[in-house]
């Protein structure tokens, strides 16, 4: 039992702690847990997270980190000096390791001229309201551990995710929600896919009720939500009286505080069978919200509907919507691949946030754009054919930051004239860590990242573990 | 003191002055001093070498009483206080100085470290060196004595039906003298017992019958009687092999990105044989690690080793082989320290452990024993190499992923930092160097030694660890309640010589697994009652004391089984190939992007017990709530309530098509609605319901009637709910109306409870 679970049990509050400190003085110690009290000591400057990963790691040379110097060395291998050692995936280990250029052009947006490419006019119309980070790096170099470590902290699963971690530090705003929701999407186009695993949401060792709660498109948006045919909500209401009765009845008998709990979440699953609906409806919306998102997002399912959705679950107050993009893996045709995940997604995030921020929500929300890794400079295949593409590059990708405390229209840290390793950003120039992000996140939220500890087989386990550090420059 | 001031006092947080606190023991090193240094300072002071602050170890004996070193100059030593430690004298040890030093720049720990110490700690500190400082080792890593019982006398004379386990529970009963825990707490009445004790043995509510001749039966060996029925029983078997499942990380397909299937149902079903014929568990162990190296092994024994091999297989494209290969052998080495010696070895992957004497060359000393399988770490197929050839009982030939080593033992190197492509110096096999040596071993041993050590007599925590989950299976809580960990950082037992006593008497009988669990579930302490008092609640909430029987919810594979068996649809067959019963739509599509379409089995693969459910590995069942994912190694019960469990047993098909069938089988039982209810409610609950509780079902069944009547359609799709044959049209209304009361009936919170 944690401690939350031990105090939380009915008025035995007080009593239960004197006798945990009764038992603890003769060595029979309670594990100890932090309380909001302990964790919530900065100022919050975001109350919700809106994370926006694209799976498959979005080719940050085609995209959002302009390399002009690398035109005139289109073909060269590239020096040593400047790999050093980097790993490659099994699929491009075999070949020269020759450099390419990006043949998107590139111009200069916003008030202080962010470079951005053409695959992403709308996100360039946006790039005063983004903190651009061309610094972040991981060590992970497959999707699985990558992706894993992006959204846990660690590259094997079994942590709890990143959304786990926030709701249960700071629980709910909304009674007829879940506080942590997940949605996955994906384009109908010839991309290449990685698939998601259900461990990039669960909470770990942590409680489960803070697991991603998955919405799925269309009518049936959570597992086992509907009632089966024959039950009307009447008859069920009906269902949930009796049980409620005949459950307080027994709970006399044996004086278990649980079952009370146990009508409560009966309740609540009935009370999700219209809040849940009522949120994945967009009939309401006007045609301006779908002109907004863009094409696509009359599509239930589509990245730019799941966009319209988690603004839908910002203004109900849900704490960590979570949406997942799939098909940014462009080993192969990445001139044409990549323009097809950017008109799936480029006009939607950008609306997101003008939306957001039209709507008074931005300034609590964090948005967060980015993949699990990067793309190499480096060309996979035949550079001259348009089958070519980019191998996995772990040591250097962009992503970026919106609302929620983050610094408005920055740039953070650059990557050398190759795009292949970092010179600046980051905690002293280091570069962002995948660790650094999760700090930085949790500090928007008002948690200190070193404090917020869990205790599990004796050890307190962090979401950044031993590492992470607060980069203050993405912050107001 | 009047009983009622209690809780008031309780409230108020008047406790400790209206309640004279019972005598301290005196501080005893390994129960309250060390918990306190490894929290708060083994981070720096500990077993992790590198990150070692002024050359001190507070994690070892020699460290504790070590001289002082210069706090500007570890070379030297400083003149005063001269030793960390000074028996007797706080005043001449550095470690009462620094804990107790109001200066930030003195202060231990320092001023910005999370982990600070209470003043209750602080003076435990300085109260445990006035005392002599006397050092013992963790409780864990000592030897097993077996301790003796105490004496009835010093059980406070309270008369008890049960055995040596009773009088282990009286004494910390005793020995605590709480308010509100003046002994243990009655007998549980007897169709509550015979309930919980099937759920509890077999995974499986007891029949009609067995609950009326176990009630009628007065005869003193009544309760024992069926004690040994159920436990050779074959439900008995596959009951306890779920759980086994868990900790073995057992699947049906590969994982990662590609999932294919595997087959490793025949070890599944190994393991439900082991639990039957009463496999001793030292026999169980052995034969699982390298049953194949047995001299002359059955094929039996080489399908064991299988459980070594249920390891989640990477076929990512991309991927490298020697990584994947490389994984496969930490999760080896996790899932053996684990399960078998409740021990966190995966933390000294990487680096020193940092509370447990474990060193990263001792984890890759571990690791050396699992490294030589015949294996390349592909695995973007199904099954793959070392297989072997396995007969199923129908005679079809299967392919089994085993454990075979190669001829050549691969070089095993540490690994620096974890890191796969970075091979540190190069070690040999060989147990961890905190734990007693391995016996007559030859120089470079194997993994049929390293089985044999497990199971020595001297392995301090094979037993104990084995017995605590055992405990665990039937008192829902471990000894130990981190059943996954006994190290330092883990919890300590909340009876520990009573786990000591059971540990080695569990050795002496040869590992009898089933004689164990007789020996705990016939003792006085099982037998209680899990009715709670306000003020035994709030005095002892999570039952640390054991002064009454827990009260929980019981899984989610029990409450799906259960409901099955209630409902008369049920099939109760052993083994086989997974099935495929209801699942939503949609979900195995939606992990794979589409490749992956779940077939929905027929006939009696719907109605199997949970355990032969299909598991993939990306994507586990969907109404199996509160279950490990099996990714990795799971030993830990996961008990939480949540509004999914309840949208699940309301409105899964598995429950609907329950509900439909009980319902046709109270129309059966009788021919008068109050009968047919009541009749229901015991089947669900073993107890006759009262009056009451009949009314108000008998006023929904009549709402239900004249409701359904109205909505025929309505009626139609309540009463045909799932695959069984659809009743008769004459009978939808009242199969419909009945099957409402019933998903009232199948959800009260005493079904889904072992009380």
């Amino acid at each position: 039992m944690t401690r939350r679970q031990f105090l939380g049990r009915s008025a035995a509050g007080v009593g239960s702690a004197a006798l945990a400190m009764l038992m603890a003085s003769q060595g029979r110690a309670e594990p100890t847990e932090l309380t909001m009290k302990d964790v919530a000591k900065l100022a919050p400057r975001a109350k919700r997270v809106i994370m926006l990963t694209q799976a498959g790691a979005p080719s940050q040379i085609d995209l959002l980190d302009y390399k002009p110097g690398l035109d005139a060395r289109r073909g060269e291998l590239i020096p040593d000096s400047i790999r050093m050692g980097q790993r490659v995936t099994t699929m491009t280990s075999g070949q020269a390791q020759k450099l390419l250029p990006s043949q998107f052009r590139f111009e200069q947006h916003g008030e202080h001229g962010a470079w951005v490419s053409e695959l992403m006019p709308h996100t360039a119309k946006i790039v005063d309201e983004l903190a651009i980070v061309r610094s972040m790096y991981t060590e992970q170099i497959n999707h699985a551990p990558a992706m894993t470590f992006f959204q846990t902290g660690h590259q094997n699963p079994g942590r709890p995710s990143v959304g786990a971690w926030t709701v249960y530090g700071l629980g709910s705003e909304n009674k007829d929600l879940p506080g942590f929701v997940v949605m996955v999407s994906k384009d109908v186009e010839r991309t290449c896919d990685q698939p998601l695993y259900e461990h990039l949401w669960s909470a770990g060792f942590l409680p489960a009720e803070h697991q991603g709660v998955k919405l799925r498109a269309g009518h049936d948006p959570v597992l086992y939500l509907p009632n089966p045919e024959g039950v009307s909500r009447e008859v069920r209401r009906e269902q949930l009286d009796d049980l409620a009765q005949l459950n307080a009845l027994h709970q006399g008998t044996t004086g278990d505080p649980e079952i009370q709990a146990r009508i409560a979440q009966y309740e609540l699953a009935f009370r999700m069978q219209m809040s849940v609906p009522d949120l994945a409806s967009l009939k309401e919306e006007p045609d301006e919200t779908f002109e907004l998102y863009g094409p696509g997002s009359r599509r239930p399912g589509s990245y730019a509907a799941n966009c319209i959705m988690a603004r839908r679950m910002a203004e109900r107050g849900v704490r960590f919507i979570q949406l997942y993009h799939v098909g940014w893996d462009q080993h192969k045709s990445l001139p044409e691949q990549l323009r097809i995940q950017c008109q799936h997604t480029d006009q939607a995030s950008a609306a997101l946030v003008t939306d957001l921020k039209r709507r008074g929500l931005l300034d609590d929300t964090l948005v967060v754009w980015g993949g699990e890794f990067g793309r190499s400079p480096v060309g996979q295949g035949d550079i001259d054919s348009p089958g070519y593409g980019r191998d996995h590059h772990p040591r250097c990708f962009s992503m970026w930051l919106a609302g929620g405390g983050v610094r408005r229209g920055i740039v953070h840290g650059e990557t050398d004239e190759f795009g292949f390793n970092i010179v600046s950003g980051g905690v002293d120039n280091k570069g962002v860590h995948i660790h650094d992000l999760h700090a930085t996140m949790l500090h928007l939220l008002g948690i200190d990242h070193e404090k917020f500890t869990y205790l599990y087989q004796g050890r307190r386990f962090r979401l950044t573990d031993v590492e992470g550090q607060v980069v203050r420059d993405l912050i107001v | 003191m009047g009983v009622a001031l209690v809780p008031i006092a309780m409230m108020t947080g008047l406790l400790a002055r209206v309640h004279e606190p019972p005598a301290r023991p005196p501080v005893d090193f390994d129960r309250d001093i060390r918990p306190i240094l490894a929290d708060a300072c083994f981070k720096c002071h500990g077993p992790h070498e590198e990150k070692r602050e002024a050359r001190l170890r507070l994690d070892i004996r020699d460290g504790l009483f070590a001289p002082t070193r210069d706090a500007d100059d570890p070379d030297r030593f400083a003149e005063w206080p001269s030793r960390i430690v000074m028996p007797g004298k706080p005043g001449e040890s550095e470690m009462a100085r620094r804990v107790l030093s109001q200066d930030d720049d003195e202060r231990m720990p320092p001023p910005d470290a999370a982990r600070q110490l209470t003043d209750a700690e602080r003076t435990r500190i300085k109260e445990w060196i006035e005392s002599g400082a006397a050092w013992s080792g963790h409780w864990a890593f000592e030897p097993i004595k077996r301790p003796p019982v105490p004496e009835p006398a010093k059980a406070g004379g309270v008369s008890w039906p049960g055995n040596e386990i009773d009088r282990f529970v009286l004494a910390e009963i005793g020995r605590y003298k709480l308010p509100g825990v003046s002994g243990p707490s009655p007998q549980a009445d007897k169709r509550t017992l015979i309930r919980r004790l099937t759920l509890d043995l077999t995974g499986l509510p007891p029949t009609r019958d067995e609950v009326a001749a176990f009630v009628k039966d007065e005869s003193p060996e009544a309760y024992a009687r069926a004690v040994d029925r159920l436990l050779a029983s074959t439900a008995f078997g596959e009951h306890f092999a779920t759980a086994w499942l868990d900790a073995a990380r057992y699947a049906d397909s590969n994982g990662f990105q590609i999932d294919p299937d595997r087959t490793a149902w025949p070890w599944r079903d190994w393991v439900v044989r082991a639990f039957n014929s009463n496999m001793p568990y030292d026999r169980f162990v052995v034969e699982q690690l390298a049953g194949d190296l047995l001299p002359e092994a059955t094929s039996e024994q080489v399908l064991a080793t299988a459980f070594n091999r249920n390891h989640p297989i990477n076929g990512e494209g991309g991927s490298d082989k020697e990584e994947s290969r490389i994984t496969y052998v930490h999760d080896r080495v996790d899932t053996t320290s684990t399960t078998f010696l409740g021990l966190t070895m995966t933390c000294a992957q990487c680096h020193d452990h940092k509370y447990d004497p474990f060193s990263q060359r001792d984890y890759y000393q571990m690791f050396a024993f699992f490294n030589s399988v015949d294996e390349d770490g592909n695995g973007d197929k199904g099954d793959v190499e070392p297989l072997a050839d396995y007969k199923d009982p129908s005679g079809k030939d299967l392919k089994i992923m085993v454990m075979r080593d190669r001829k050549e033992r691969r070089e095993t190197h540490l690994l620096e930092r974890g890191v796969w492509d970075h091979p540190g110096e190069r070690v040999e096999t060989a147990t961890p160097g905190a734990l007693p040596a391995m016996d007559g071993a030859p120089q470079s041993p194997g993994r049929l030694e390293l089985a044999r050590w497990i199971t020595a007599r001297s392995n301090p925590l094979t037993a104990r660890v084995a017995v605590n989950r055992l405990w665990q299976q039937v008192f829902g809580e471990g000894l130990v309640r981190t059943p996954e960990n006994f190290g330092i950082q883990g919890e300590r037992p909340t009876h520990p010589e009573l786990l000591d006593w059971l540990a080695s008497r569990f050795v002496e009988s040869g590992w009898d697994v089933k004689a164990m669990l007789k020996m705990f579930v016939m003792s006085g302490t099982y037998r209680q009652s899990s009715v709670c008092s306000a003020e035994l609640l709030a005095t002892d909430p999570a039952n640390r004391l054991l002064a009454r029987s827990p009260r929980y919810r019981l899984t989610a594979g029990v409450i799906r089984d259960q409901a099955l068996m209630i409902s008369g649809l049920l099939v109760s067959k052993v083994g086989g190939p997974p099935v495929k019963p209801y699942h939503p739509a949609g979900v195995w599509e939606d992990v794979s992007f589409g490749r992956l379409k779940y077939q929905q089995g027929t006939g009696e693969d719907l109605y199997r017990r949970s355990l032969y459910t299909f598991w993939r590995r990306t994507a586990a069942p969907a109404n199996m709530f509160d279950t490990p994912l099996r990714q990795k190694c799971s030993v830990r019960v996961i008990r939480t309530n949540t509004p999914l469990q309840a949208m699940i047993l309301m409105n899964d098909p598995t429950y609907t098509e329950a509900a439909a069938a009980l319902g046709e089988r109270a129309i059966a039982s009788a021919s008068d609605d109050n009968t047919r209810l009541a009749w229901a409610f015991e089947e669900a609950t073993s107890r006759p319901p009262q009056d009451a509780v009949v009314a108000i079902l008998k006023r929904r069944l009549d709402s239900l009637r004249t409701y359904y009547g109205k909505h025929f359609d309505e009626a139609t799709s309540a009463a045909n709910a799932g695959a069984r044959p659809d009743p008769p049209a004459d009978k939808v209304t009242e199969v419909a109306a009945y099957a409402g009361v019933m998903g009232v009936i199948l959800n009260l919170d005493e079904v889904l409870t072992r009380e």
